[in-house]
């Protein structure tokens, strides 16, 4: 455990048309089988970051600087590596029903004959927890709620059984009842396959129900990194105290007091 | 314009652009390029082109100058084209847009309009109706534009119905923004850009429709069109093939001209549509 | 002093052969100066309401009284003056402004259609209002959609300021939002309420925000409205399964992470 899953140095990212990089001189290491909550704001590159390890920049995006990884072979995209969006109709075909594409992953990257595959998918299905998953093999993904369609997609991106799971957002665009739900879900997945998770947000909150580790990032630059507990008892920068600070939970002074004139 | 910049990046824009404007100048000093009336007859009939510096492109069977011919043939089919076509797009924009925004029963009905006048063949119904009026200027826009107008009513009200949910349009209407200048200012200007994309392809068809129509003889005899001169060159085809090849070349250019510049616009619309990058999340 | 009363809102539609209820006989008041945080998950029918109520939706039947008036039997240009009394907020994902809209544009529209000030005076007014919320004068020329997502929201608050309303209806306006810029936006808003008096009904998921902004929360279940009170005691002792579920989804910042979530999945 004390070699590096994928030891990232100097790593500078360009996007075709932008002077200013989105990314620069990022280093850090990532350790087989942790969580590790990538937190910033738009504009970070926190997104860019975790497309660059896998393997989703857009054409023309320049790339100075290494990703080196432990079994010295890039993690491939659907096999060993699974990528959940903040957005599902990235994720999901809306012309495929849900059976097919969880199947296409098991099948594709498992070699599993189709029945198999579906069986698999099914099981995938109950274990992400569809309600009434059987019928939900036949569905399109319009006919499902959104928190049903992250579901789908999580069940998608780990049904070759990938070893390392990225979720960029994943929770983003979701209330935070539904938000709740898929946290403790990906949690109990990361569990029970002892997957090494990436977990991106920009809320530093949820980072910390879910992390080992935080990595705090802005304007392109990683301003501190470490564990959870440390980084919130005891953060280094401003930056991040300011985001631990700005968070409002249940126990947060109001802003407000009473009704003026009532 | 961001546009018009986008639309001379093009190559299919820069030369439809070229032609068009070639084209439209012809039409305009068509008196000074060719001075005297196309009607008379200038010179031996049957001559061949390039033979009489004075008469460079012949003439046909009555002595009539073929030059004069095409340049002032031009100035009509241009004319008679844009008209058609901007009438069609005018139609179509205004039945779209109620369509669009009226919703339910007027909708309803609108749309059975619109397939009534779809189903028919555009050259058909425009035959049809000059048949009926008699043949002028004003009458063969009209016709043309009759057998046009229902693809641009059926594109604008595809557009209305999807920008009519955006929020903007719901903010207008809560801070109290009458609905008249909602259609107007908020909603129609969104609608336009893809009619704008077709509507050079609606002039083309018209250009071609009004040289059919003067080739079979509908059109104003008065004046030289140049489906009036391939239709007068089918007597001679055998000997003098230049007098229907002639102006039938000068349709092609236009027709393609057009169509190129047609091109250009659907390519720079795209361009102006997708200039915003998506950036960082 | 009452400012809003809705009675039994009702409104239903056919989807696919079914009858959906989206609101079911709401019931609720405001006061003037007063926020109402409105809070539910996805489909407690939040947003329907927001739509009722600025009447971009017909309801099936139910009562308002605004300002003393039955807003719903207004019409036509009697509705379009009172409109400058109720003003909305949206959440701007896309589309919450005209593409090629400038700044001037999308504040002066108000300014003219209510005739707030005369027109030599609109542009001195539209000066003001950048101000207020926060923005240079001199950005009145630029089209809105060169700004950031949270000096889009300000435009949106400019705007709803500009035909001075004592009702604004705020839908997830800041869930698009980053934090930080968020935080500025609550401040600017509850600034605004304490000088001018303005009701805000605050429409969100997240029940963090709404407490920090809200004097009395309703929290709204499959269309009803299940819970109301102070937003300090609905928290501090929920009594309804939606108001607890929306608390305990709230992300609490736990130091010692991962080792405390456990406690949280009790529920």
């Amino acid at each position: 455990m004390s070699e590096p899953l994928c030891r990232i140095t100097n790593l500078t990212i360009r996007y075709a048309g932008h002077e200013t990089p989105a990314l620069e001189k990022l280093t850090l290491d990532l350790k087989a089988g942790e969580r590790l909550a990538i937190v910033g704001e738009s504009g970070s590159g926190k997104s860019t970051f975790v497309r660059a390890l896998a393997g989703l920049l857009p054409d023309g995006a320049v790339q100075y600087g290494e990703i080196q990884w432990a079994a010295n072979e890039s993690p491939k995209l659907g096999r060993d590596l699974g990528f959940v969006f903040q957005d599902t109709s990235a994720s999901l075909n809306p012309v495929l029903r849900i059976g097919e594409q969880v199947a296409e992953g098991a099948r594709h990257h498992l070699g599993m004959p189709w029945s198999s595959a579906y069986q698999h998918a099914l099981q995938l299905l109950e274990h992400v927890r569809i309600p009434n998953a059987a019928a939900a093999m036949h569905a399109y993904p319009h006919q499902l709620s959104g928190g049903q369609r992250q579901r789908v997609a999580i069940a998608a991106a780990i049904a070759s059984r990938p070893s390392i799971l990225i979720a960029d957002e994943a929770t983003s665009a979701l209330d935070t009842v539904v938000q709740a739900e898929i946290v403790g879900l990906l949690d109990d997945l990361v569990n029970e396959h002892a997957m090494t998770l990436i977990f991106v947000t920009h809320d530093i909150a949820l980072a910390s129900n879910l992390a080992d580790r935080i990595a705090v990032f802005k304007d392109g630059r990683l301003v501190e990194i470490g564990t959870a507990s440390d980084i919130l008892t005891d953060p280094a920068s401003d930056y991040t105290r300011s985001l631990i600070t700005g968070h409002y939970d249940l126990s947060t002074p109001p802003l407000v007091t009473s009704v003026l004139g009532s | 314009m961001n546009l018009i910049h986008n639309l001379i990046k093009k190559p299919e824009g820069i030369a439809g652009i070229v032609i068009l404007a070639i084209l439209i100048t012809t039409g305009v000093f068509a008196s000074a390029i060719a001075p005297g009336d196309p009607l008379q007859i200038s010179g031996r009939p049957l001559l061949a082109p390039f033979s009489d510096p004075a008469l460079p492109l012949g003439t046909d069977r009555l002595g009539r100058d073929v030059l004069a011919g095409i340049v002032h043939g031009a100035r009509t089919s241009l004319l008679v084209g844009a008209a058609a076509a901007l009438a069609a797009i005018a139609l179509g924009l205004f039945v779209g847009l109620i369509a669009g925004l009226a919703g339910g029963l007027i909708d309803e009905a609108l749309m059975r309009v619109v397939d009534a006048f779809q189903i028919v063949p555009g050259f058909l119904l425009a035959l049809a109706f000059v048949s009926v009026m008699g043949a002028s200027l004003p009458v063969v826009v009209i016709a043309i534009a009759l057998g046009a107008w229902a693809d641009p009513a059926r594109l604008t009200r595809a557009q209305v119905l999807s920008i009519r949910e955006r929020d903007y349009v719901a903010a207008a209407k809560v801070i109290g923004m009458h609905p008249m200048e909602i259609a107007l200012r908020q909603v129609l200007p969104q609608a336009i850009p893809p009619v704008l994309a077709v509507s050079a392809t609606i002039v083309a068809a018209a250009i071609l429709t009004e040289a059919a129509l003067s080739f079979l003889g509908l059109g104003n005899p008065n004046t030289v069109t140049w489906g009036s001169m391939i239709a007068e060159g089918r007597n001679v085809l055998r000997s003098s093939p230049w007098l229907s090849i002639l102006p039938g070349i000068a349709l092609v250019i236009t027709v393609v001209g057009v169509y190129l510049l047609s091109e250009g616009l659907t390519k720079a619309l795209a361009g102006t549509h997708t200039s915003r990058s998506g950036g960082e999340a | 002093m009452t400012l809003l009363s809705v009675e039994n809102l009702r409104k239903h539609y056919s989807s696919a052969g079914r009858d959906v209820v989206a609101v079911d006989g709401l019931t609720f008041s405001l006061s003037a100066g007063e926020t109402l945080g409105i809070a539910g998950a996805s489909g407690s029918g939040k947003s329907t309401l927001a739509r009722l109520l600025l009447r971009l939706m017909n309801a099936d039947s139910g009562r308002i009284v605004f300002e003393g008036q039955n807003w719903l039997a207004l019409n036509g240009g009697a509705l379009r003056r009172k409109r400058a009394r109720m003003q909305m907020v949206f959440q701007d994902i896309h589309g919450a402004f005209h593409p090629t809209a400038t700044m001037s544009d999308v504040l002066g529209d108000p300014l003219r259609i209510h005739r707030i000030v005369s027109p030599t005076e609109r542009p001195r007014e539209i000066a003001r209002l950048l101000d207020r919320v926060g923005l240079p004068a001199s950005y009145a020329a630029r089209p809105v959609h060169h700004l950031s997502g949270g000096q889009r929201q300000r435009v949106a608050i400019a705007r709803a300021l500009s035909t001075r309303p004592s009702l604004i209806v705020l839908d997830e306006a800041v869930s698009a939002l980053d934090v930080q810029v968020r935080n500025r936006i609550l401040e600017l808003l509850v600034d605004l309420q304490r000088e001018q008096r303005i009701s805000y009904l605050f429409i969100s998921h997240d029940l963090g925000v709404l407490r920090a902004v809200s004097h009395r929360l309703a929290i709204m279940d499959a269309g009803r409205i299940v819970e109301t009170g102070k937003a300090t005691d609905i928290i501090a002792s929920p009594q309804s399964a939606a108001a607890r579920a929306l608390i305990s989804a709230v992300p609490r910042l736990t130091p010692g992470g991962r080792s405390t979530t456990a406690v949280q999945k009790s529920e």
